[in-house]
């Protein structure tokens, strides 16, 4: 990829990076299961034998498991490290925002560009989106301190792949940062399970940095590629770094519960991890318009987290609640409680041709749904 | 657009929340966290500077043993160190004097 839009730390920045990424390791492969097995070793025998019946519930884990020391210090450290996260790639970022909104602005009028960009007068983030810092990150998606900004998407990329790793999810072992990684996943499954499937048309909903979107043209090099966000610095960033990576992709700032695309526009309508930031009435409307949007023949596959009760220890249910509560995940138990397939065919899909399953790639689990409309 | 017509963003969230029944002990733990984090990024810096010296035939680690440190240089490191001070223990200083 050619890095006119990179995130691109220098020594003591990547540094102090590099250990925010090793601190949430050591919290998540470390300490946080050893706070699991201390409720599961010692906290639950020790509740049984003291004449109780075990938890079934999650508050039921959550008052024996939060008052453990453990549990104390896994909460302090987790939240620190996100404010230490998301303060040392600041410092970067304050460093070459400037030559990025240029970098931007050059890309952007290039009479030669290969994709459009589309944004709107007004602001499309509706409650409660608008009023989250989701991830905790200072300013939200959508924050914009100077003309032409891209701030908060070049925050957000550097700590893409921190994150991903920190959390054991990146879909390649040998993923390296700005890779395409998740984007490839999601296409190769699409392909597994639609071998006749030759899209003409692809939209990527809530496409972030677009980081992922360029997969789907790489893979479908004949298809028209078009990403859409309600965050306006990433749309800006999105166009800009597929511009500079010679990718043709189209971006622009729209609602995915409410496109102005006109009816059956979409071959593939994919989504990389947006269900689990939105509320549940916006995710009814975004199926809505996913079945509005699709093609006959078409597929809509979106992929999101695996962290559904049901698969779920009880200990773990509470430290997913804290991230729920504490941590900028506030629709994460929102999302896991929706039955997908119940809503995927309220929204016009066919009970048939439903799609609502757990793939694995490496280390990670992802929750892939969706389905496909009939010629 | 000028500044004033920028989207503001959400409001901010706490960016101190404490776990630990005494709020003190969240503190002093994030303090020791992001002194580490500092050392890491110094040590980092030191090797990173040890090596492209000595590969430049710049440097006898010896050297750094017997260096006496000039005067300026030395007022430059007690302000160095009376941030570093107040920034590890200021927080708590502050947090303790809330009423």
């Amino acid at each position: 990829m050619n890095d006119a839009m990179a995130f691109t730390p220098n020594h003591d920045e990547w540094s102090r990076q590099a250990f925010v990424g090793s601190l949430k390791q050591f919290i998540n492969f470390t300490l946080e299961p050893k706070l699991h097995e201390s409720y599961e070793v010692d906290l639950v025998p020790a509740h049984i034998a003291a004449g109780a019946a075990a938890p079934v519930k999650r508050d039921e884990a959550a008052a024996l498991l939060e008052p453990h020391p453990l549990y104390k210090l896994w909460s302090s450290l987790t939240f620190h490290s996100q404010n230490l996260m998301w303060e040392s790639v600041q410092r970067t970022t304050d460093r070459i925002i400037d030559s990025r909104i240029e970098q931007f602005r050059t890309l952007s009028s290039n009479p030669d560009r290969l994709g459009d960009m589309r944004l709107q007068t007004e602001l499309l983030v509706k409650a409660p989106i608008s009023t989250t810092e989701i991830h905790r990150q200072p300013g939200g998606y959508w924050r914009e301190r100077r003309a032409d900004d891209v701030e908060q998407a070049l925050n957000y990329s550097g700590t893409v792949e921190l994150y991903r790793n920190a959390k054991g999810m990146a879909a390649d072992a040998d993923a390296r940062s700005g890779s395409d990684a998740v984007g490839r996943f999601i296409a190769a499954s699409a392909q597994r399970r639609r071998p006749d499937l030759a899209p003409k048309a692809i939209l990527d909903m809530g496409c972030g940095t677009g980081e992922q979107t360029l997969a789907f043209k790489r893979v479908f090099p004949d298809a028209d590629v078009t990403g859409i966000d309600v965050a306006r610095p990433f749309i800006r960033y999105a166009h800009a770094a597929a511009e500079s990576a010679g990718v043709p992709a189209h971006f622009a700032e729209m609602d995915a519960g409410h496109t102005d695309f006109p009816d059956a526009s979409f071959d593939l309508i994919v989504s990389n991890i947006l269900f689990h930031e939105t509320s549940r009435a916006q995710i009814k409307d975004i199926f809505k318009e996913c079945w509005r949007l699709l093609r006959p023949g078409g597929l809509v596959l979106h992929l999101d987290v695996p962290y559904h009760p049901q698969r779920q220890s009880l200990s773990r249910q509470v430290t997913n609640n804290w991230q729920v509560r504490y941590n900028g995940e506030p629709f994460w138990t929102g999302f896991v409680e929706v039955d997908v397939k119940a809503e995927l065919i309220a929204a016009g899909f066919a009970p048939d041709q439903v799609i609502a399953e757990y793939e694995t790639a490496g280390p990670a689990t992802y929750y892939l749904f969706g389905g496909s409309k009939a010629k | 657009m000028t500044s004033t017509d920028l989207p503001a963003g959400p409001r901010p969230g706490p960016q101190d929340t404490a776990f630990f029944d005494d709020p003190m002990i969240d503190h002093l733990l994030r303090a020791v966290v992001t002194l580490t984090m500092e050392l890491s990024v110094t040590r980092d810096r030191l090797r990173s500077l040890e090596a492209i010296m000595a590969e430049a035939h710049q440097l006898d680690p010896a050297a750094l043993d017997t260096r006496k440190v000039p005067a300026a240089e030395e007022r430059q490191r007690v302000e160095a160190r009376t941030k570093l001070v107040k920034d590890v223990l200021g927080p708590m200083v502050s947090r303790l004097s809330q009423p």
